[in-house]
């Protein structure tokens, strides 16, 4: 039986992994670029995003059939330039779960665990992703729509009890001349949310035809979360602190306490954010295993049907690969502190522009000039 | 069926390993049980040649026994934390709930740096950790004598209460202190005074070990000076902390009256004006509100809106002399505790403090009086003089 997944899943899916990385940059890259200011770089992450929506539809608006990126690959570039891409693709979302497990555990580590090593982080998150990455794309859609609610009502009722404390002078003054970093900033924010854009892999799973229109709900809800985390964190830390912290929101939330009586709620809050984690890296070893399945040939049809879990034919071994692979990228990247700065705060980032945005960019040019779009 | 049942133990095995059910030195090393805490509600700082002398107190037990004081010498806060722990007999020192630190004047003076940036960076205190400094004596001797009265972290809880209302200071904990210090180069910090031995040795005397008196001012991060009295509560009007204070007035025939403040506001903003075109001018503007609350006077006329007048220009000129004296000293330590560099922030200007030129204006009404025709007392001396 093909598996799919409605759009409202792929909607809750999209916002669910996005919050793993906006924790780990945001809104600290933002402050750094664009100083006191920054809040002002969220709403206008809007118009690159709108672009962003738009190019999506550029690559769908002639596709009846739902349709994975994969095949859409192959259709602008080729057979095999197409296959080849994918590859990469797939290699790169592998070595990307990696690093969201590596950076998982160092969240846990430099926040409340400080004594413990990242093994543990790394080999329970996954084991706790496996039943996810061999099971059903569907069950795990699913589980975002009940993980999404959780996580912003967590969200706004931490801003929340900050609230009485907030210094909003402390986001002035505003001049013209913080546009161009506000800017700069807002690519940040779009990069961030970016992370998500390996999803469109999974399309040839997506119930109807896929329209910019029903992501539109989804985004104004996620600005308007990184519009408050940012206010909050300016107006509490100011600019500076907040631009030198590793995790803004979790020191916001070291000191909140509930009722005046529960307080050290932070390890309760950061616990949370694993079921970001979870679903992000259990969906991209899932599409990684996909890709390469992909590339190497193996049936498109067999690759959308459900399997049992222990059914490792048709190129599912692959998955038990990707997963293996991303393990051990976790558990032997980045050893020391300078080393992992290096990843988390260059590297990654911008491969994941080049892949999320560059790719499929140079794609819809060359999609336009072989009227392939 | 099997594949379930495999999952399933999986799954448990994987929780089981988060729970304290394992080896001592197992998995889960946050694992702490509650009857063996000692939580320490309060620290003290001093300096010491080795490095630093850090004490510890816990909250006061329910059995009426003395709160445990520990004390230690270390290299680094980190180290002199651990050394700590080595004292404690039969409980381990939990610092996830302390909520207040005293720094003791010379550490204060060494310079927070490196304790702002340990609780930042620190996973067991937290950024909303209150902060106080000592006028004199170190913080390790208050502990040990607030100790014996029962503890020094119901004191200073106290102390954050009482100034709240009476604003004659103000508590700031390690986050505002920060925020202030990377804003501004300056800082608040509470200070403290010792009670003296007179009040220690009365043994009916429940007089706290410490009282709050005024603030501390630190510039980049090294305590440079205090500020008490008047220009204290001044300082307190200009941050939005002034609360019922009381102030004595003339009733210009050699008697006095007191007035207690019922409300009061300020704000700082830059004027710009064909005089000031050169430079820009702060102006510093208070309004107060007062109530008439005793007066040591039998003049009847003290009703009359002239005499509420000359009361609040009198009430209104106090407080401008302790304005000017506050920015005076602020110029004079080039040390911007006042948050005086905001409004040049808002206007986009940039002046150097000791250069900036400062107009102070106090505006204050009395806004009523629990009025008698004569003071107690008085009427029958009337009677009789009559």
């Amino acid at each position: 039986m093909k598996e799919t997944i409605s759009r409202r899943q792929l909607v809750a899916t999209a916002y669910v992994i996005i919050l793993s990385p906006m924790i780990r940059r945001l809104p600290r890259v933002c402050v750094q670029a664009a100083g006191r200011t920054a809040w002002i770089s969220v709403p206008l992450t809007a118009l690159p995003l709108a672009l962003v929506f738009f190019g999506l539809w550029l690559f769908y608006r002639r596709r009846s059939a739902p349709t994975g990126f994969a095949e859409i690959l192959t259709d602008i570039w080729g057979r095999g330039a197409g296959k080849c891409i994918t590859a990469v693709y797939a290699l790169w979302f592998a070595f990307y779960a990696g690093f969201l497990l590596r950076s998982g555990a160092q969240r846990f580590i430099s926040t409340v665990y400080h004594d413990t090593g990242i093994g543990i982080f790394v080999v329970v998150t996954v084991l706790m992703c496996l039943p996810a990455v061999f099971g059903s794309v569907r069950a795990t859609a699913r589980s975002a729509m009940i993980i999404r609610p959780l996580m912003t009502a967590l969200f706004v009722l931490v801003c929340a009890q900050t609230f009485r404390e907030l210094d909003l002078s402390m986001l002035l003054p505003v001049r013209p001349a913080d546009l161009p970093a506000n800017g700069i900033a807002a690519l940040e924010t779009v990069n961030v949310i970016s992370a998500a854009g390996f999803l469109v892999f999974l399309g040839g799973s997506v119930e109807g035809r896929f329209s910019p229109r029903d992501f539109i709900g989804w985004t104004v809800t996620l600005l308007v979360i990184i519009e408050l985390m940012t206010v909050c964190c300016l107006a509490l830390f100011g600019p500076s602190l907040t631009a030198n912290m590793s995790f803004p929101f979790f020191l916001l939330v070291r000191d909140v306490d509930v009722l005046g009586s529960i307080e050290r709620i932070e390890p309760l809050v950061i616990a949370v954010w694993v079921l970001s984690d979870f679903v992000m890296i259990s969906l991209l070893l899932r599409v990684s295993a996909e890709n390469f399945r992909f590339a190497l040939g193996f049936s498109a049809a067999a690759s959308a049907e459900t399997a049992k879990a222990h059914d490792l034919r048709q190129g599912r071994w692959l998955l038990v690969g990707c997963t293996l692979a991303a393990a051990a990228a976790a558990l032997t990247m980045a050893n020391d502190k300078s080393a992992f700065d290096l990843l988390s705060e260059t590297l990654v980032p911008r491969l994941n522009m080049g892949f999320s945005l560059g790719i499929p960019a140079l794609s819809l040019l060359i999609g336009a000039l072989r009227h392939k779009l | 069926m099997k594949l379930r049942a495999a999952a399933l133990a999986l799954a448990a095995f994987t929780l089981i390993t988060q729970t304290g059910c394992s080896l001592s030195t197992g998995i889960y090393s946050n694992f702490r049980a509650i009857e063996h805490l000692q939580i320490v509600g309060t620290l003290g700082l001093d300096a010491a040649a080795a490095g630093v002398r850090l004490s510890a107190s816990g909250g006061a037990p329910s059995d009426g026994k003395q709160p445990a004081v520990f004390e230690n010498s270390a290299r680094d806060l980190i180290s002199a934390m651990d050394a700590l722990q080595d004292l404690s007999d039969n409980a381990q020192l939990f610092f996830a709930h302390t909520q207040h630190i005293v720094l003791g004047r010379d550490a204060a003076q060494q310079g927070i740096g490196t304790l702002l940036d340990f609780v930042e960076r620190d996973v067991n205190l937290r950024m909303g950790t209150e902060l106080f400094v000592l006028r004199s004596g170190e913080a390790g001797a208050l502990l040990r004598d607030a100790a014996q009265q029962g503890g020094i972290s119901e004191t200073l809880d106290t102390i954050r209460r009482e100034t709240s209302v009476s604003g004659a200071s103000h508590v700031y904990n390690f986050r505002s202190t920060a925020v202030a210090l990377e804003e501004y180069g300056a800082a608040l910090v509470c200070a403290l005074r010792t009670q003296d031995a007179q009040n220690k040795r009365q043994p009916e005397s429940e007089a706290p070990a410490v009282v709050a008196d005024g603030y501390g001012i630190l510039k980049g991060t090294q305590l440079v000076g205090f500020i008490d009295g008047g220009e204290a509560e001044a300082v307190s009007l200009l941050h939005g902390h002034l609360g019922n204070v009381s102030r004595m007035v003339s009733d210009g025939a050699g008697g006095t009256v007191s007035l207690e403040i019922s409300r009061a506001e300020a704000d700082i903003r830059l004027v710009s004006d064909e005089s000031t075109a050169a430079s820009p001018v702060l102006e510093i503007r208070a309004r107060l509100g007062a109530v008439v609350t005793e007066k040591s006077s039998d003049r009847t006329e003290l009703v009359d809106e002239e005499m509420l007048d000359l009361f609040s220009s009198q009430l209104a000129a106090q407080f401008e002399q302790d304005i000017a004296s506050a920015v005076a000293l602020s110029q004079k330590l080039d040390a911007d505790f006042l948050a005086l560099g905001k409004p040049l922030r808002l206007a986009g200007e940039t002046v150097a403090l000791p250069d900036a030129e400062i107009r102070v204006c106090v505006e204050a009404v009395i806004d009523h009086s629990y009025e008698m025709e004569h003071p107690v007392g008085m009427a029958a001396a009337k009677a009789g003089g009559t």
